[in-house]
């Protein structure tokens, strides 16, 4: 059975190259154009992942809306924000919508296919039992591969699919220093340095809430960065 | 004196105020002006008592006959006795007169009804004897002595010396007037009468003289005399010049003062708006801050209002061309993305014809250099929103720094890097992620220009309140007038072949931009120069420490 793939985005092309290229891969595509043409079609049916684009139309912050909304209707639904700004990681973050990822609207469509293989992947491995060969553990950290959960003390932190990648990197040889191009590589996308510090400090921020004495990602300066073992 | 004082505001308004001198000079003339007149006024009243004392005197034959002729008289010492007597105002020197004194009882009777206070009258018939001699003109001056030093105060003691009323002759030495006096009686004597202006012999002042000659029917048969000091004119004067100095000196005084006060704070605010203008643009030309409308209605508040607009007018249009920056960026974007997701398409699943791989493979190397340059563009933007929501916390600086060259060693092991840090902690506050930026900005810099073989030197000290982080490298200058410009953004000048750490992905000349944004950002400033020894260039950040060492350091 094909997975059903939803994608709202007001920019012609790019929605129509993005649908190509799923479909190419084997998903089912719907593609809708505003808020109010995708939620009429999820009133009727969801899909198993929504990619969305923020800014839509004439609402700048449309995708967040819709989010929501999306959110309202289904805890686990897979979703993926794509956004032409900058700034909007910080934004979407901060709202804590619930979303898996959040993307550049010119990140490379392999990366794009990764990612929504890798939450497509999840949904499997949450429906089975864990296995054993695919989490990860280190002192108080551990990593489902499958489920891309983390957690720590027992706790569970929530990560996007990007940051998950990330701190995967570091943790699977602690004590050695990864640097920005191999984080980048890990976590399959193309940033520059200073985004790759924010994805840092985000991930930093997210473990302490959980425990306020984490500070087990250490900035070596120059270099990168370490998990503190 | 110094010239200085006088160009400013405060200056020439207090130039402007000698205007005010004015009203001295024109009270003086005025004052003059009314000596004058009174003088006339004082002559005119002795004549014409002199007139009427001598008609009194007149047709009455008997008065004037002489007693007895005193054979071989000396007429001479008789003159000069009787004009010594006229140049004292003091009687007492009758008695030196003489023979010359030769009282007539009827004379004297009648002078006596005729007597005035101030004045002594005397009548000298043909032989220039003296028939008769009433008042004093001692108690009169006495009087206006004493008033005169009553008058304690120093203005008037000052003022006295201007306030003598001028002698007919001034040239005149006093008691020598016996010629004046002579050519008085005389004229007299001859049917002229004459009045005329003495100074007394101690000097204290002007006495006043008139003559009438005295007729029986046809014939002059001798002459009336009357003498008057003048001091009454004299205290009118002197008052009014010292109420008028007085005046001046008060007026000046308050006219001084107001207009000092008032070009003080005329000058204070052209000043303090001089100022404001100075501090809302920096040395590079930004806009820093803002200039606070006045809400006056004179013509500095006026000022102030049209700065105050064009200051606001350039900052939205600088805010406007660096946002341009972002925006063009953000605008790029979305062509970027169709390019490449087309081009990921055809990559992805076009049969592997090599010739269109070919191609495929250029133009997705294109888009990868714009997508690139386009996220470079926007690097300041990210920056900004970055170090606004970063936390700042207190950092060992050293610690950044050299952990950064230990780096530096690592990925470019063909060039030589010095380190000369000192020891100790420097404790400064901001962001380390920041800091460490700035200095990958500055050694990419330095290694771009650097010449093959020599190593890049980066030494931090603490200099006072500051941390003064240097990164020079030897290589060729600065262009002259440039080293601030260089911090601007899109501002390079980097020769064309120059390959370097950048090497083919473009240079926009953004990395000194980011540099001083960082350096702003925690309160520094960053330069270039020269090297003194015209080697090469240094880079130079100074950060200002942090005040409390003692809170807890942080590194993550």
């Amino acid at each position: 059975m094909a997975k059903r793939v939803a994608l709202v985005e007001d920019d012609r092309m790019i929605r129509e190259n993005i649908a190509d290229a799923l479909k190419k891969s084997g998903y089912e595509v719907s593609t809708f154009h505003n808020r109010t043409d995708a939620l009429t079609a999820f009133r009727v049916r969801l899909p198993e992942l929504a990619l969305i684009d923020i800014g839509l139309g004439q609402e700048i912050d449309g995708g967040f809306a819709l989010c929501r909304e999306l959110r309202s209707m289904s805890e686990q639904l897979p979703i993926i924000f794509l956004s032409a700004r900058d700034g909007d990681f910080d934004i979407v973050s901060g709202l804590r919508l619930g979303a898996d990822d959040y993307l550049t609207k010119d990140v490379s469509l392999p990366h794009l296919l990764a990612r929504i293989a890798a939450l497509f992947r999840r949904i499997d491995a949450l429906a089975s039992p864990a296995r054993s060969e695919d989490v990860v553990a280190r002192g108080d950290l551990t990593l489902d591969l499958n489920r891309l959960a983390v957690t720590w003390k027992t706790q569970t932190v929530v990560l996007t699919v990007t940051e998950f990648w990330m701190v995967h990197a570091l943790v699977k040889f602690p004590g050695h220093v990864k640097n920005r191009d191999q984080l980048m590589d890990e976590a399959e996308m193309v940033v520059d340095d200073s985004t790759v510090t924010s994805h840092m400090k985000r991930i930093r921020k997210k473990f302490l809430v959980v425990d306020d004495t984490f500070d087990h990602i250490e900035t070596v300066y120059g270099m990168g960065y370490r998990w503190k073992p | 004196m110094n010239l200085r004082i006088f160009q400013g505001i405060r200056g020439k308004l207090l130039l402007v105020s000698l205007v005010l001198l004015a009203i001295p000079v024109l009270g003086y003339r005025f004052i003059n002006d009314m000596e004058a007149f009174l003088r006339e006024g004082q002559e005119l009243a002795l004549a014409s008592t002199t007139r009427a004392i001598a008609a009194t005197l007149s047709d009455r034959p008997r008065l004037f006959l002489t007693p007895q002729d005193t054979p071989g008289d000396d007429a001479a010492l008789e003159r000069r006795k009787i004009l010594a007597l006229f140049s004292t105002s003091d009687p007492e020197t009758l008695a030196e007169l003489g023979t010359a004194y030769a009282p007539s009882e009827e004379i004297e009777r009648i002078l006596g009804l005729l007597s005035r206070s101030a004045s002594r009258i005397w009548v000298v018939d043909t032989r220039s004897r003296v028939r008769g001699l009433s008042g004093t003109l001692k108690g009169q001056a006495a009087q206006e002595e004493t008033r005169d030093t009553q008058r304690g105060d120093w203005l008037a003691r000052l003022l006295v010396r201007w306030t003598r009323l001028s002698a007919s002759s001034e040239r005149d030495a006093p008691g020598s007037a016996s010629q004046a006096v002579m050519a008085q009686v005389d004229r007299a004597l001859i049917g002229v009468p004459t009045a005329y202006w003495r100074l007394a012999h101690d000097r204290r002042g002007v006495i006043l003289s008139a003559a009438q000659p005295v007729w029986v029917g046809d014939n002059i048969v001798g002459a009336v005399v009357v003498e008057e000091t003048t001091g009454a004119i004299q205290a009118l004067k002197l008052n009014a010049l010292s109420n008028l100095l007085t005046i001046t000196l008060i007026v000046f005084l308050a006219g001084f003062v107001t207009l000092l006060l008032f070009a003080s704070r005329l000058a204070a605010r052209v000043r303090k708006l001089g100022l404001e203008a100075e501090t809302a643009i920096d040395a590079q030309g930004r806009i820093r801050g803002d200039i606070v409308a006045s809400r006056e209605k004179d013509e500095i508040g006026e000022l102030s209002r049209h700065l105050s607009a064009v200051v606001r007018r350039l900052g939205d249009y600088n805010a406007y061309l660096e946002s341009m920056a972002g925006k063009l960026s953000h605008e790029l974007r979305t062509p970027v993305a169709v390019v490449r997701s087309s081009l990921d398409n055809l990559m992805l699943h076009t049969p592997g014809d090599s010739e269109t791989q070919v191609y495929i493979e250029r133009a997705n190397v294109g888009v990868m250099r714009l997508s690139s340059l386009i996220s470079r563009l926007s690097e300041a933007t990210r920056l900004e929103h970055f170090l606004q929501n970063a936390g700042c916390e207190a950092f060992d600086l050293r610690t950044v720094i050299a952990g950064c060259v230990e780096g530096y060693r690592g990925a470019y092991p063909g060039q030589g890097f010095a380190f000369d840090a000192g020891s100790g902690t420097l404790c400064i506050e901001g962001v380390p992620d920041a800091i460490a930026q700035l200095l990958d900005k500055l050694v990419a810099n330095a290694m771009d220009f650097c010449a093959p073989g020599a190593a890049i030197a980066i030494s931090l000290h603490g200099e006072g309140s500051e941390a003064v982080l240097s990164v020079g490298n030897t290589g060729p200058l600065l262009p002259q007038g440039l080293d601030q410009a260089l911090f601007s953004s899109m501002v390079s000048v980097r020769p064309e072949h120059h390959g370097g750490v950048e090497g083919n992905v473009g240079h926009l000349g953004l990395g000194l931009y980011l540099v001083r944004l960082i350096a702003d950002f925690h309160g520094g400033r960053a330069t270039l120069k020269n090297r003194p020894d015209g080697g090469g260039v240094t880079a130079i950040v100074a950060l200002p420490l942090h005040r409390k060492p003692e809170e807890t350091i942080r590194r993550s």
